[in-house]
C-alpha cells in the first residue's frame, strides 16, 4: 500500500465523517463538504475518497436499515476507526509544529 | 425516465456490496435534483453522476493480477498499426478519406437533423401540450386538412373534458404597422393571444405580470428586440412598459416585455396583442363564432392522460357540435398534434409557425448512413485483403504467446486509432465548413448544438459515443476473427489463404456499395429532374416582371374607394415602363380562403360544397394572362361600392366540374348560391396554379371585390429600374397617405416554396458524388490488392500468348457480374423510393429512362476505370518481371 499518510481532500473526507458522526453517508457527506468547503464534489469523488480511506483502515463501514427515501436502498455509514484518528491526530499535530516552526519574519 | 439502463450498467460494473449504497446516493441526488431543476436537468445530472462511477476501476473487486502488462502492450499495438499504416500510405489514404469525408458530412446533417427535431422542447411540460387540429368532410371526401379551426373549440374543449388541464386560443396577421412616437413601424410576424398564452407556455416573460398581461382589451406584449425597434438607441428596452403604442389606429397599453423568442420555437413573433383587442376590433363572432375559422388553439392534458384516450372522444366531440356539416358546411374531425411534432409537420394547410419536411430531414439522415456505411465497407474490405499480409505478424505473435482475445484486441486499437484519427479531422473540417453549411440551411449551427441537443429524447453527446463504440466494435470484429483465426503453425509453414466465406462476404459488401450508388445517382435525378420539371412547368398564367406593392391597410375602406383606387390604377399605368396593373386579396402562390357552404342547382345531391376564394378586380385576368374559355372576364361594372350588390363570379375549369356542369357553356349563365345568396357565373377560366406544384389545381372562384388589403399586381414592361421604382411609391404616397410603401418580386416569392426541394437536390448531388468517389477508392484499392496475388498468374497467362484485352476481361469479370447484379436489384430499388418521394407532389416529372440508362452506364463508367487502369498496367507488364523473382 501506497503510505498511509493523507491527501488534502482524504483528509477533509475523514473530518466530514468525523463531524456527522452517525449519519455520514455518500450524499449526507457530499452535501456537508460544498456547504462547509463551499467547493463542489461529485458522489462519484467521494465514494472513491470512502473507499480509499477504508482499504487504509481509517473507516469502517456498516449498512443501515432499510430507508424509505432513496427508493427503499440502505445507507452505507461510515464512521471513522482509531487508526483513522490516529492519522488525524498525526496530521494535526504535524501541520501545528510546522506552523510553529515559522520565524516571525517569514510574513513580513 | 432511461434510468434504468444506467442503474443496470452499475449494478454490472460495481462492487456488488458497494452497489446498494451507489445507487441509493444517485437516487437520493436525484430526487434533490428533480425538486431544485426539473425532471430534464435531474436526468441529465443522473446519467452524468452514473457515468463518472465508470472511472474508478477500484470500485469492481480486483479479480487478477495479470492485467499489469497490458500497457506496454497497448503502446506496442499502437506503434505496430502505426508503423503499418504508414508504410502502407494508399489504404491508409484511401480509408481516411473516406472516412473524413462520411463523417464530416454525417456530423454536418446530423447538426441539421438535431436542430429541426429539438424544436419547441424549451416549453416545460412540452409532451403533454398538443395543437388542436381537424380535418373536414364532404361527401365523405376530405377537402381541408389543416390548423386552422373556430374561436369556441379551445374554450368548449376545456369545459367538456377533464383531462384538458388548460388551453391557449390564438389567431395572427401577417402584418402591421405600430405607431410609437409619431413613428410607424412594420412588424411581418404578430399573434393575437389570450391570457392564458403567456402562463401556458414558456415564453420568458422580462418585464410584466404573465398572470394579468393580455387579461383587458388593448394590451400588448412586445419582445426585447423590438422594444428597442421602437425607442431610440441605448434606450432600455424596459422603459416602454405602461407606455401606450398604435395599433391599427387603436391605442394599446404595453404590458409586458418578453425575451425574444428562441429561434428553436414553430411560433415565432414580435408583439402579442391581447385577444379581447381583437374581440373588441372584430366583434363577439371572433369568440363565439361556429363558422368562422382562422383561430389556433392549444391544449395541455392533465399528467397521466393520454391522447388515445381522448381522440375517440374528440371525434364524438365534432359529430356533436357541428351536427354532420349542419353547422359549418363540412363534417369536422378534431385531432391532438403533440406540439412537438408542430415544426415537422408540411402536410397541414394553413400553418401559423415555421414548418420543415420532416421527410427531407430524415432522408438526408438515411442517405448520411449509407455513405458512412460505404466508407466502412471500405474499411473492411481493405482490412481484410490485407489479412494475408499481417498473416504472419499473427503467426508470431502467435507462437510467442498471444492468444486469439490479444489479437482480436489488437485490431480493436487499430481501428480505433483509425476512426479517430478520421473523427477529429471530420469535426475540425465542420468546424471549417460550418459557415458555408449555414449559409446553405439559413441557420444559426455549430457543433454546439450537437453537444447540447437531443435525438429520440437522448441527450445527442451519450448517442453519439454509443453509435460510435458501437460501430467501431461492429466494424473491427470481422477483420479481427479473420485474422485472430490464422493458425501460428499454418503460417509459419507458408499454408495460409483466405476461405472461401471471407471472399464471398467481401463480393456481398461490394455489391451493397454498388447498389448503393446506383439508389443514390438514380435519386439525386430524379431530385433534380423533379425540381427542373417546377422551375419549367408552365404555370397557366404569367408571374414575370410582376412586382406586387402591399395594400394601403391603414386607410379606412368608404365608398368613394373603388374610385380612389381605379384612379390609382389609372396613373401607375401612365407611368412609362408599366404594362398593366390590378388589385386583387390573394397573389400567386398565396393559399387561398375557402367558403364551405357553396350549393349548386347543377349538383342537388351535394349538400355543400367548398370553393376557394379569390377577390380580384377587372384587370387579374388580363395581368396574369388567364384565358377566358366560355363567357366573359370581369368588367368595371361588376363592381360595387356595396358589397351586397356584388354577384357575378367567375370560374376556373375544376370548379366547373367540382359544381356537377357537364360542359363550360352549361356553366356560364348558371347559378350557384353562397353567403346565403346568388351568383351568377359569368364566365370560365383556365386551369392556373394558384399554388405550388405539391398541390392539385383546386376548384376556384373569383370574385370582383376591391379591399384595402388587397395588393396591387404590377407588371412592368422589362426588369424593374430604381426609376420606375420611386415613380410608384411617389403615386403610392400621394393616393394613400399614412401607409408604409413595401413591395416583392412574384417570381422571387413564388420561387421561395421550392427552396427546400433546390436545398434537397443541391444536398443529393453533394452526396452522389461523394458515395461514388468513395466506391471507386475502394474499388481501387481492392483490384491493387487482388493483382498483387495474380501477378504471376498473368505472366503465365502471358507467356502462353494471352492478349491484354483478355487479360483485362478476365480481371474484370468478377466485378462485372457484381455490377450486373447490383443493377438488377439497385434500379427497381431506387425508382419504388423514388415513386414515394413523388407521392407528396401532385404534379411530378416522368423520370426518363433514358436518365435511368445513363445513370447506370456512369456507374459501370466509373467503377470500370479504377479496374481498367490497374488492369492495364499490370496486365502490359513484361512477364519477365513478375515471373524471375521465382
Amino acid at each position: 500500500m501506497k503510505g498511509t499518510n493523507l491527501g488534502e481532500l482524504e483528509e477533509i473526507v475523514l473530518l466530514v465523517v468525523a463531524n456527522l458522526y452517525d449519519h455520514a453517508y455518500g450524499v449526507a457527506i457530499k452535501l456537508e463538504i460544498e456547504e462547509k468547503c463551499q467547493r463542489k464534489i461529485t458522489i462519484s469523488t467521494v465514494h472513491n475518497v470512502l473507499q480509499r480511506l477504508q482499504e487504509k483502515g481509517f473507516l469502517e463501514s456498516r449498512y443501515s436499515e432499510p430507508t424509505h427515501e432513496r427508493g427503499g436502498k440502505r445507507k452505507l455509514l461510515f464512521r471513522v476507526t482509531k487508526t483513522g484518528q490516529g492519522a488525524l491526530a498525526h496530521s494535526r499535530d504535524m501541520r501545528e509544529s510546522l506552523w510553529r516552526g515559522i520565524p516571525g519574519l517569514a510574513f513580513e | 425516465m432511461l434510468r434504468k439502463p444506467f442503474d443496470w450498467m452499475l449494478q454490472k460494473c460495481c462492487h456488488p456490496q458497494l452497489y446498494e449504497a451507489i445507487s441509493g446516493d444517485l437516487q437520493e441526488l436525484y430526487d434533490l435534483d428533480l425538486e431544485a431543476y426539473g425532471q430534464r436537468k435531474a436526468d441529465r445530472r443522473y446519467w452524468i453522476n452514473s457515468m463518472l462511477f465508470l472511472r474508478y476501476h477500484r470500485l469492481r473487486k480486483r479479480q487478477t493480477s495479470k492485467t499489469h502488462n497490458n500497457m506496454s502492450l497497448i503502446k506496442n499495438y499502437v506503434k505496430v498499426s502505426w508503423r503499418d499504416l504508414l508504410r502502407h500510405k494508399t489504404y491508409t489514404s484511401i480509408n481516411l478519406v473516406g472516412l473524413v469525408s462520411a463523417m464530416t458530412v454525417s456530423l454536418m446533417i446530423l447538426q441539421y437533423v438535431v436542430y429541426e427535431t429539438g424544436f419547441d422542447r424549451f416549453h416545460t411540460d412540452h409532451d403533454r401540450i398538443f395543437r388542436v387540429v381537424n380535418d373536414r368532410y364532404q361527401e365523405g371526401k376530405l377537402v381541408q386538412h389543416g390548423t386552422i379551426t373556430y374561436p369556441t373549440i379551445g374554450p368548449t374543449l376545456a369545459k367538456d373534458f377533464p383531462e384538458i388541464e388548460s388551453f391557449t386560443r390564438i389567431t395572427y396577421n401577417t402584418r402591421a404597422y405600430i405607431g410609437y412616437n409619431n413613428d410607424l413601424h412594420l412588424t411581418e410576424q404578430f399573434l393575437i393571444a389570450d391570457e392564458h398564452f403567456l402562463p401556458f407556455f414558456s415564453f420568458e416573460l422580462l418585464h410584466g405580470d404573465a398572470e394579468t398581461a393580455l387579461e383587458a382589451p388593448f394590451q400588448a406584449v412586445l419582445t426585447e428586440s423590438f422594444a428597442r425597434r421602437l425607442l431610440k438607441p441605448g434606450d432600455d428596452p424596459g422603459q416602454i412598459l405602461g407606455q401606450s403604442i398604435d395599433v391599427y389606429g387603436a391605442p394599446a397599453e404595453v404590458t409586458g416585455i418578453l425575451r425574444d423568442v428562441p429561434s428553436q420555437s414553430h411560433l415565432q413573433f414580435d408583439m402579442l396583442i391581447s385577444y379581447k383587442t381583437f374581440i373588441a376590433m372584430a366583434g363577439e363572432e371572433a369568440d363565439n363564432s361556429w363558422l368562422w375559422s382562422d383561430f389556433y388553439h392549444y391544449v395541455k392534458l392533465n399528467e397521466g392522460s393520454s391522447t388515445e384516450t381522448l381522440a375517440p372522444k374528440l371525434v364524438e366531440f365534432g359529430k356533436r357540435y357541428f351536427k354532420d356539416g349542419e353547422v359549418s358546411g363540412g363534417e369536422e374531425k378534431f385531432f391532438l398534434q403533440p406540439l412537438t411534432e408542430a415544426h415537422m409537420d408540411i402536410t397541414m394547410e394553413y400553418e401559423i409557425g415555421i414548418v420543415v419536411d420532416g421527410q427531407v430531414a430524415w432522408t438526408m439522415l438515411v442517405i448520411a448512413g449509407f455513405i458512412l456505411l460505404i466508407a466502412w465497407i471500405n474499411y473492411i474490405n481493405l482490412t481484410t485483403s490485407r489479412a494475408l499480409q499481417r498473416a504472419k505478424e499473427v503467426g508470431i505473435r502467435k507462437s510467442v504467446g498471444a492468444g486469439r482475445a490479444h489479437v482480436i484486441f489488437q485490431y480493436l486499437v487499430e481501428t480505433l486509432m483509425v476512426n479517430g484519427i478520421a473523427l477529429f479531422t471530420s469535426i475540425g473540417l465542420v468546424w471549417l465548413l460550418q459557415p458555408f453549411l449555414n449559409q446553405l440551411t439559413a441557420l444559426n449551427l455549430s457543433l454546439g448544438t450537437l453537444w447540447s441537443g437531443e435525438l429520440f429524447g437522448i441527450p445527442f453527446a451519450l448517442l453519439f459515443v454509443f453509435a460510435f463504440v458501437l460501430s467501431l466494435l461492429l466494424l473491427s470484429l470481422y477483420p479481427a476473427m479473420l485474422l485472430a483465426g490464422f493458425k501460428a503453425k499454418d503460417v509459419i509453414h507458408g499454408r495460409y489463404k483466405l476461405e472461401g466465406e471471407a471472399v464471398w462476404l467481401r463480393k456481398a459488401l461490394v455489391l451493397f456499395q454498388f447498389i448503393t450508388a446506383i439508389a443514390l445517382i438514380n435519386g439525386a435525378l430524379a431530385i433534380s429532374e423533379q425540381v427542373d420539371f417546377m422551375l419549367n412547368k408552365e404555370l397557366g398564367l404569367d408571374i414575370e416582371n410582376t412586382l406586387v406593392v402591399y395594400g394601403p391597410s391603414m386607410t379606412q375602406w368608404d365608398s368613394t374607394y373603388i374610385s380612389k383606387v381605379d384612379q390609382f390604377k389609372g396613373e401607375l399605368q401612365g407611368l412609362t415602363g408599366v404594362k398593366a396593373v390590378s388589385t386583387s386579396g390573394r397573389v400567386v402562390g398565396d393559399r387561398m380562403g375557402r367558403i364551405f357552404q357553396v350549393k349548386s342547382n347543377s349538383n342537388p345531391g351535394a349538400k355543400n360544397l367548398a370553393l376557394n376564394l379569390v377577390r380580384v378586380d377587372h384587370d387579374f385576368e388580363e395581368l396574369y394572362d388567364l384565358q377566358v374559355l366560355e363567357g366573359r372576364g370581369f368588367e368595371p361594372t361588376d363592381h360595387n361600392n356595396d358589397p351586397y350588390l356584388v354577384d357575378n363570379v367567375v370560374i376556373n375549369e375544376t370548379a366547373v366540374a367540382y359544381l356537377g356542369f357537364g360542359s363550360l357553356t352549361q356553366a356560364v349563365g348558371a347559378s350557384i348560391n353562397f353567403y346565403d345568396r346568388d351568383w351568377t357565373i359569368i364566365g370560365v377560366v383556365n386551369d392556373f396554379h394558384q399554388l405550388t406544384l405539391h398541390e392539385k389545381i383546386a376548384p376556384i372562384a373569383l370574385l370582383p371585390y376591391y379591399g384595402t388589403e388587397h395588393s396591387y399586381s404590377i407588371k412592368l414592361e422589362n426588369e424593374p429600374t430604381e426609376a420606375v421604382l420611386s415613380n410608384i411609391q411617389q403615386l403610392y404616397d400621394d393616393a394613400f397617405p399614412g401607409n408604409y410603401f413595401d413591395y416583392f418580386f412574384l417570381e422571387d416569392k413564388y420561387l421561395r416554396h421550392y427552396r427546400p426541394e433546390m436545398r434537397l437536390s443541391y444536398v443529393s448531388n453533394i452526396f452522389t458524388i461523394l458515395s461514388i468517389i468513395m466506391v471507386i477508392l475502394g474499388l481501387y484499392g481492392l483490384t491493387t490488392m487482388t493483382l498483387e496475388k495474380k501477378v504471376k498468374e498473368i505472366g503465365i497467362r502471358k507467356v502462353l500468348g494471352a492478349r491484354v484485352v483478355q487479360l483485362l476481361f478476365h480481371l474484370a469479370r468478377d466485378f462485372a457480374v457484381l455490377m450486373l447484379i447490383a443493377l438488377a436489384l439497385g434500379v427497381p430499388l431506387s425508382l419504388y423510393v423514388i415513386g414515394l418521394w413523388k407521392a407528396d407532389f401532385a404534379y411530378t416529372a416522368q423520370l426518363g429512362i433514358g436518365s435511368v440508362a445513363m445513370a447506370c452506364l456512369l456507374v459501370i463508367v466509373f467503377t470500370g476505370i479504377p479496374i481498367a487502369l490497374q488492369g492495364r498496367r499490370v496486365a502490359s507488364n513484361n512477364p519477365v518481371n513478375a515471373l524471375r523473382n521465382e
